[in-house]
């Protein structure tokens, strides 16, 4: 899929394509000038020594699942062309990149795609924020999957990296919204006792006791070890900004009476316990992709929440085509995360953490 | 929602006043404030003397023109003015600082106005106590370096006064040695005189032919006892002269009295009479460095005779004696020179304290003494008045062979 882009005089070109396999894809990768970012799904075997062997230049990140166009895939690859006009980073390392060496801090957009589970990501994002010009816009997401969080998920021509990111650089502006649709269920609350992305208390009351309270109010079930994942991933945690935006964190499992989130929560924060409608969940990834996409948009990148997609379940294409439907070109890539970010430059930054991230180019 | 702006209120009054650093307090401040109300950038500057220092900044990248900023706000008072199209600038001045915000023009800035004028106090407070203790750690770190100028003074003066007590030390001794070759050639007089006798009557017999057998053997012995004795004087004479750092044992009574061999003939000259108290029977070895215990003697043994210099006293004497007690024995040398001033007493073992004429005293003979017993030989010095003099004690601890 090739389109190109016409704005003042400026010329994108960005080509992608969805493959089946490594092996469509070294046979589609003839020119041996051009380097690739590929986005890989977690169930297809890749083997770096063929792209070698073939001279093939890739960065990539392995992520569950695909989206092309409106349609999930959980096996291939989607291939995007870095042309003269894009600028690609990749740091095998994210806490020994020195940002003064970025020769690509002026570009007005960049689109990044880390190891969702390194310790250092909220480190490398600030960095990465208090680096780049005023009004540079970010999004992104993490790679990754859930059952095995130790893997690891960059990789290059040289080998697979932990602790890694890679950092795309256009020179174009791409307008973004990032949503959630949880809805209210619970709060506010105060969080009175953590440590780092431990809850210990609410209200001065065990974290946990209260959470288990308030979803086994709403649904009647008692989360246990056994179900806990299943049944907290309808019921995340939101915390509230000054602005009045959330910010959202799941609880990924307790100790000791403790609830562990996704990522750090700060002491004294309100937090409310939200709860998932399917209906909302897809609305709000529509109203996203109307304030991300309009009638300039030529392609739609998604960064979407792994927890959406298992909330969703059988409707999560109904989330994908609700997206889909507002991007006129009928270009749509994107992948499932483990989280996202989006940041438009005019506030601090966040990670994101249940939440649908639209970028439009 | 009034409990957020409490909670991001509280917050970031939580983040203040966490360090004594400045640097590490402010950072804390910057990040807390900058996560909690949305600002892209923040920094503080310092405004001592009315020179802004930059201390750090987070957030974005952005050179604050500070010395334009200072000109356009009003002192204690929030100001909020434009930075650009989109963005604000939130000057935050204080006593001794000034926080700078930028945030987008959405952000309303009534509420964190208020919510950072509730916390002007309490960051003035924080930021004072940062500057005190820093002012207080230059402090300390000057007068670290002057007591280390002072300790290496005072330790190339101790080098100096130990290189000066050696050098009055070598003085002494050699004052004290012409004193004793007059004691030695005292005791060679007399064994002289004998080997001299003997062998003219040697000679005159054999000269005669009388020289008997027996003539000769007597006369042989009598000339071998005498250059034994000699020889035996030379050796203690050599004893207490060199310098030696091996360690010998030694019998305890034995090194009295050849102290008091070495000494006697001047005490006669001026007719102080050497009396031996009491000596104790059971032998009493001891390990040391071979001639230091006569040091000690000898400097008291000559200390107390001095002690009789113009003074008219009939019946001079001096008492020794040797005696074991429980856990150590005692070596006493009494006078009946008639005492030191009880003013003087505690001084007379300190360096250069003396109270002789400067040309015969060096005020290191008796500081010798106490250092040698305590710090070589593990026991104690001291001196007491008696009803006719002073008594010196050395009591030395049994050593465990």
């Amino acid at each position: 899929m090739l389109f190109e882009y016409k704005e003042k005089g400026f010329i994108m070109n960005i080509n992608f394509k969805y493959f089946n396999n490594q092996e469509s894809f070294i046979n589609y990768a003839t020119n041996k000038e051009v380097k690739y970012l590929i986005f890989v799904a977690s169930s297809t075997n890749i083997l770096l020594e063929n792209f070698n062997k073939e001279n093939i230049k890739i960065y990539g990140a392995i992520f569950s699942h695909l989206i092309y166009k409106n349609k999930l895939y959980e096996k291939g690859l989607i291939s995007i062309e870095i042309s003269e006009e894009l600028n690609l980073s990749f740091i095998k390392n994210t806490r020994d990149y020195n940002f003064d060496d970025c020769k690509y801090s002026q570009s007005k957009s960049i689109i990044t795609v880390f190891d969702g589970f390194s310790e250092n990501t909220e480190n490398f994002l600030i960095n990465l924020f208090e680096n780049i010009d005023f009004n540079t816009n970010i999004i992104g997401g993490g790679a990754g999957v859930l059952e095995d969080k130790t893997k690891k998920v960059l990789f290059n021509n040289e080998g697979f990296f932990s602790d890694s990111a890679i950092l795309l650089f256009l020179n174009k502006k791409i307008k973004s919204s990032s949503k959630y649709g949880w809805e209210y269920l619970s709060g506010p609350y105060i969080v009175t006792s953590n440590e780092k992305n431990l809850l210990k208390t609410i209200d001065y009351i065990d974290a946990l006791e209260l959470y288990k309270d308030v979803v086994k109010e709403d649904c009647g079930l008692t989360l246990t070890k056994d179900n806990f994942s299943d049944i907290s991933k309808n019921y995340p945690i939101g915390i509230i900004k000054y602005t009045g935006d959330e910010i959202l964190r799941d609880p990924i499992c307790f100790e000791n009476g403790n609830l562990i989130l996704i990522a750090e929560i700060r002491a004294n924060s309100i937090v409310n316990i939200l709860k998932g409608n399917k209906n909302n969940l897809i609305n709000a990834a529509s109203e996203g992709a109307k304030e991300a996409l309009d009638e300039n948009s030529n392609l739609a990148i998604v960064f979407n929440c792994i927890t959406r997609k298992t909330f969703l379940e059988e409707d999560f294409e109904k989330e994908l085509d609700s997206i889909y439907k507002e991007i006129k070109t009928n270009n749509m890539i994107g992948v499932i995360t483990v989280c996202e970010i989006a940041n438009k430059g005019n506030k601090y930054i966040n990670l994101l953490n249940k939440a649908c991230v639209i970028g439009g180019i | 929602m009034i409990l957020n702006k409490l909670s991001i209120s509280y917050k970031c009054q939580s983040s203040i006043g966490n360090s004594l650093k400045l640097e590490e307090m402010i950072k804390e401040v910057l990040v807390t404030f900058l996560e909690e109300t949305e600002a892209i950038y923040g920094s503080f500057y310092l405004l001592e003397n009315n020179t802004p220092q930059f201390i750090l900044s987070m957030g974005k990248k952005i050179d604050c023109k500070i010395d334009a900023l200072l000109d356009k706000f009003i002192e204690n008072e929030i100001n909020i003015c434009k930075y650009d199209d989109n963005l604000n600038l939130f000057l935050y001045r204080l006593e001794k600082g000034l926080l700078i915000f930028i945030y987008d023009e959405s952000i309303d800035l009534h509420v964190i106005k208020s919510i950072l004028e509730s916390l002007r106090k309490k960051l003035n407070i924080s930021i004072n106590s940062c500057l005190n203790v820093k002012d207080l750690e230059d402090k300390n770190l000057k007068l670290n370096s002057l007591t280390i100028n002072l300790q290496d003074k005072v330790n190339e003066a101790v080098i100096l006064n130990k290189k000066k007590d050696k050098q009055m030390f070598e003085q002494m001794k050699m004052a004290q040695m012409g004193e004793l070759i007059g004691n030695i050639a005292h005791q060679w007089r007399q064994p002289l005189s004998i080997i001299s006798t003997v062998a003219s009557a040697m000679k005159l017999k054999k000269e005669m032919d009388i020289l008997d057998n027996k003539d000769f053997f007597d006369y042989t012995n009598k000339i071998v006892d005498n250059t034994q004795l000699l020889s035996t004087t030379i050796d203690e004479f050599s004893d207490y002269i060199k310098e030696t750092s091996n360690e010998k044992e030694i019998l305890i009574q034995e090194r009295v009295k050849i102290a008091i061999k070495i000494i006697e003939s001047s005490f006669i000259m001026k007719k102080i009479k050497i009396i031996e108290n009491y000596m104790e029977k059971e032998t009493i070895y001891f390990k040391l460095i071979s001639g230091e215990l006569l040091q000690v003697l000898i400097s008291i043994l000559n200390n107390s005779k001095d002690a009789f210099n113009d003074k008219s006293i009939e019946n001079k004497w001096i008492k020794y004696s040797v005696k074991k007690e429980e856990k150590s024995f005692l070596i006493t040398i009494e006078d009946n020179a008639g005492g030191i001033p009880p003013d003087i007493l505690d001084k007379i073992f300190n360096p250069y304290f003396t109270t002789k004429h400067q040309d015969q005293g060096t005020g290191i003979g008796l500081y010798n003494c106490y250092n040698i017993v305590s710090n070589h030989l593990n026991g104690k010095l001291y001196a007491v008045n008696t009803l006719h003099g002073v008594k010196f004690t050395i009591n030395l601890p049994y050593q465990i062979s």
